[in-house]
């Protein structure tokens, strides 16, 4: 995950980053939303204050229909800031910041408005001699992108290159389409103004440390990518599970559901850097190219495989964390009648040589338990067990987990010998936790961010990659709301369960189990 | 306020010197007894290197045990402490935990030798029996550069990595000397295989990023290969000498990374270092000017450790140290880098990049002032690091460093003005 470009500078060797950020401006359309003072300005303020710091020309220009000044955007921001940032808040360090961040009103329609737009970013680079760079940032609802794009290029905003003197990028928020109609016609939209190089898909679960280290544990390390196939693995579960309901999103829940809000992007990227070929390179390219493989290997279900491997449910009232929690259709937004999934468990094969034969079971879902995010790879017993007789065989396989949230870490299970004159076994954890770093890593927000200033797209998903995904889903959909639907009802599970019971006959009739989290 | 002794540790025990591998298996077990007993998580015995510290006097044995204390967090490991004119045979040992209530706690050991007056010869034989098998070592050096044939030079052959600070060197321009000689040497195999990793290369790392990052944007490169003077101050009290060695460290990075020969050298008066180089292909004179700068607010460089390990420890209860906080409570150290001026001239076009710190803060202004366009300025922090965070960086640290050895050999030509034959180009 180098950055694309290095620059000509003798001192830069032995020092942090191959690359600086050049300057240029930031543009936050959904400036005055909850995602920007919660993540971006937070991240952007922590980015500021690190060492080496972002370059003093970086500019931050919030775009919103609000009628606010820079004033009040900037009270906004250090509200954030003191709350959510990674970095300690320093006043000093704020008010260089402050001097870095405006405000302009723009109703997201008027295309004045984005040449007036146009007009102050310019002005902007004559102060501050941003040279032309951009980040377009759509923080704002969907329904935004396409005409914010339009219009962005319609005041000639957008320079349509890669490799000219300026750069222009835009980063897009998910959900990005609900279908692969939309998704392509969203694309189609966008790609009439940007390149397909411009545009930074973001999925903020590929930020995190975890995920990023799935590379380096398998392809750095000599002991796990021989055994990493169907010949050693068993079977390989991906939990991304919430303790949440849907807070006051339930008008938007009610358009994704969990099959669209989670499987189409984290899960499902997930999922493929667990099963990808070893990329050529860290070129952001290279591993697509190994992602989209792994999903066409997927393929598209037949209603028959979803009937049989695809399991829903929307959660009833019960209680999470000893406080009660009321059932999804009493939720604020949400129809009384409501079909919507709140839980998802599902059975993927992937056809290659490498996994033929090694399930990999996906499950995500609100009002669950805990809040855990995990990639639990379950190896095979061996082929014929010396210990059998010693109850070997009853002990659980060797396991390998990958914890994305809480607690980010790696653990790995394997038997060993009870001390004492007698041979017993047990099987043991072998832990290694981020927190034994001591240290706070990056937030995932702040690593993207200054990838996208830098250029670099490994950690942004594509547009394949994005359409194909949602093939998959759709086809899911499909078969919910066709045939299959009648034999693939949504099933209710009580808030603060791991979902229906159904989800776990999923597994269970193939032998195996969900993992205890 | 947080210190050293407020993390978690089991009673030291004192101990003959044959008995001290046991004696830790004991108290392991006894810990570990003791958590299970409770329903507490047992404690993991993990270590990722051996760390030998060598502590000249008794000051800095207690001072280094505080500063390893701060480190098992980050570096699980066997520390073991050679206490230099303690008296007797029996060692203390130790077990310092960390993330108790967390998930995986984790100790370390922490072994403390004496080292009678007279005994320095058997420095590596008295070691190598605690030397954790197959992990990297670690030898951590507080005090000057022994030299080749000093008693004490058999210790450094025993690390895979040698940390020592130049802060501490007391005749600056030989212990350079001496330290450039060895890293030669042992280029050419001919003594210590170990790397070498200076606190003051890390102290200096601020001034190196921001001196690097205005040289990054789009055609500035240019300025680089058209410097023709750099000025450098560090600071001093009134009336006091100071180790420049982070000034001379810095100048040498400029040079061997420029790929500058070395001209001649003019040591005046205060402190002052005038040396005059060549740059490469365009044979431009370039003028480094190193000269102290009084300040009113000077410390040792150890004052700084205890905000570092409170930095290092944040809990719930203390809160995470503040910028603000860092810079109201901090002196500048003597010998720190006060300001870095580089000037440029392109026929008519001359460019200036200024990087001064804001008072004794540890805060930084630059400008950049390239011809009549309105200078660029940018306000940054500069990382205040103690010595346990300097510590954890060296650590970290698992191979040779090529540019701080070439910086080394520059600035080694620029006091004594031998030819650096450095790499940097």
């Amino acid at each position: 995950m180098q950055a694309n470009v290095t620059l000509d500078n003798p001192l830069r060797v032995g020092l942090s980053e191959a690359r600086t950020v050049e300057p240029c401006i930031v543009v936050i359309f959904g400036a005055t939303g909850d995602l920007t003072q919660r993540k971006l300005l937070p991240a952007l303020y922590s980015l500021a204050a690190d060492q080496p710091p972002l370059p003093n020309n970086l500019i931050i220009v919030g775009v919103a229909r609000r009628p606010w000044t820079t004033e009040q955007f900037r009270k906004y921001a250090e509200d954030g800031v003191k709350e959510h940032a990674r970095q300690p808040y320093s006043a000093a360090l704020w008010e260089t910041f402050a001097q870095r961040v405006s405000y302009e009103q723009v109703e997201f329609g008027d295309t004045e408005a984005f040449e007036r737009l146009g007009a102050r970013l310019n002005a902007i680079d004559a102060e501050h001699g941003t040279a032309g760079n951009r980040i377009f940032y759509l923080a704002t609802a969907p329904e935004y992108y396409s005409v914010i794009a339009a219009n962005l290029g319609k005041a000639n905003m957008v320079e349509r290159t890669v490799s000219g003197p300026s750069y222009c990028r835009l980063v897009v928020e998910k959900p990005f389409g609900r279908d692969q109609a939309s998704a392509a016609e969203l694309n189609g939209e966008l790609n009439k103004v940007f390149k397909e190089d411009q545009i930074y898909r973001i999925d903020h679960y590929l930020g995190k440390e975890t995920v990023q280290n799935i590379l380096v544990m398998r392809f750095s390390n000599t002991i796990f990518e021989p055994i990493w196939s169907a010949d050693h693995i068993d079977h390989v579960q991906i939990t991304v599970a919430e303790s949440i309901g849907v807070e006051n999103r339930g008008g938007y829940y009610e358009e994704s559901g969990a099959l669209r809000d989670m499987v189409q992007n984290h899960m499902l990227q997930l999922m493929t850097l667990v099963a990808m070929d070893q990329p050529l390179s860290l070129a952001a390219n290279d591993i697509r190219q190994r992602k989209v493989e792994v999903l066409r290997e997927i393929g598209i279900m037949s209603e028959k495989d979803v009937v049989n491997n695809v399991v829903r449910g929307q959660y009833e009232a019960g209680q999470v964390n000893y406080q009660p929690a009321i059932d999804y259709r009493d939720e604020q937004g949400v129809s009384e009648h409501s079909q919507t999934e709140t839980f998802v468990a599902l059975k993927l094969a992937i056809n290659s040589q490498r996994w033929a034969g090694t399930p990999f079971y996906l499950r995500t879902g609100k009002r669950l338990p805990e809040r855990v995010s995990e990639i639990a790879v379950k190896f095979k017993r061996p082929r014929f067990s010396l210990f059998k007789d010693l109850g070997g065989d009853a002990l659980p396989s060797n396991l390998l987990s990958l914890r994305i949230q809480p607690n980010e870490g790696i653990s790995l299970r394997f038997d060993v010998k009870l001390p004492g004159q007698t041979m017993q076994l047990r099987a043991m954890n072998m832990d290694f936790a981020y927190g034994k770093f001591d240290t706070t890593p990056p937030e995932a927000y702040e690593r993207l961010l200054l990838d996208a200033m830098r250029g670099d797209s490994t950690l942004f998903t594509r547009r394949e990659e994005t359409e194909m995904a949602w093939g998959f889903v759709d086809a899911i959909e499909s078969a919910w709301h066709g045939g299959a639907g009648a034999n693939n009802p949504l099933v209710p599970y009580t808030a603060g369960t791991w979902g229906p019971r159904k989800a776990m006959e999923l597994i269970e009739r193939d032998g195996r189990s969900w993992r205890r989290l | 306020m947080l210190d050293a002794t407020m993390v978690p540790s089991t009673a030291q025990e004192t101990v003959p010197l044959t008995k001290i591998k046991s004696t830790l298996m004991t108290i392991w077990q006894r810990l570990n007894e003791a958590r299970r007993a409770d329903g507490k998580k047992e404690l993991t015995r993990s270590s990722v290197m051996t760390l030998v510290a060598f502590a000249p006097s008794a000051k800095e044995t207690a001072w280094l045990h505080d500063a390893i204390i701060g480190l098992t967090g980050q570096h699980p490991s066997r520390a073991i402490i050679l206490a230099d004119g303690m008296s007797g045979d029996l060692a203390t040992v130790e077990i310092r935990a960390h993330n108790l209530d967390g998930t995986g706690a984790v100790g370390s050991e922490i072994i403390t030798l004496p080292v009678p007056e007279g005994n320095r010869r058997n420095l590596a034989a008295l070691v190598t029996p605690l030397l954790l098998t197959d992990m990297p070592i670690f030898v951590w050096w507080s005090g000057g550069l022994p030299t080749r044939d000093d008693t004490l030079f058999s210790l450094l052959e025993v690390g895979d990595y040698s940390i020592f600070d130049s802060a501490d060197f007391d005749n600056p321009s030989e212990d350079l000397v001496r330290l450039a000689d060895l890293m030669v040497k042992r280029r050419q195999r001919q003594v210590t295989h170990a790397a070498f990793n200076d606190f003051n290369w890390t102290r200096i790392k601020p001034w190196r990023e921001l001196t690097a990052q205005c040289f990054d944007p789009e055609g500035r490169g240019v300025f680089l290969r058209s410097l023709d003077r750099v000025n450098i101050e560090y600071a001093v009290e009134s009336g006091e000498d100071a180790c420049p060695f982070q000034a001379y460290l810095f100048a040498g990075w400029l040079a061997s990374r420029l790929g500058w020969q070395q001209k001649s050298t003019r040591q005046r008066a205060n402190g002052r270092l005038v040396s005059e180089w060549t740059a490469p292909r365009t044979g431009q004179t370039v003028i480094v000017d190193i000269a102290p700068r009084t300040v009113e607010k000077t410390s040792d460089w150890r004052a700084s450790s205890s905000v570092t390990l409170q930095r290092m420890q944040m809990d719930d209860t203390a809160g995470p140290v503040t910028h603000d906080q860092l810079s109201e409570d901090s002196a500048v150290s003597l010998g720190a880098v006060m300001r870095v001026n580089l000037t440029a001239r392109m026929g008519e076009l001359t460019a200036t990049f200024d990087i001064a710190r804001d008072g004794t803060s540890q805060q930084a202004t630059t400008l950049a002032h390239i011809g009549k366009a309105d200078p660029e300025s940018r306000h940054s922090a500069l990382d205040s690091y103690g010595e346990a965070a300097l510590l954890h960086q060296q650590l970290t640290v698992f191979n040779y460093d090529h540019v701080y050895e070439d910086a080394v050999l520059a600035a080694r030509a620029m006091v004594s003005g031998q030819d650096h034959g450095g790499s940097g180009k």
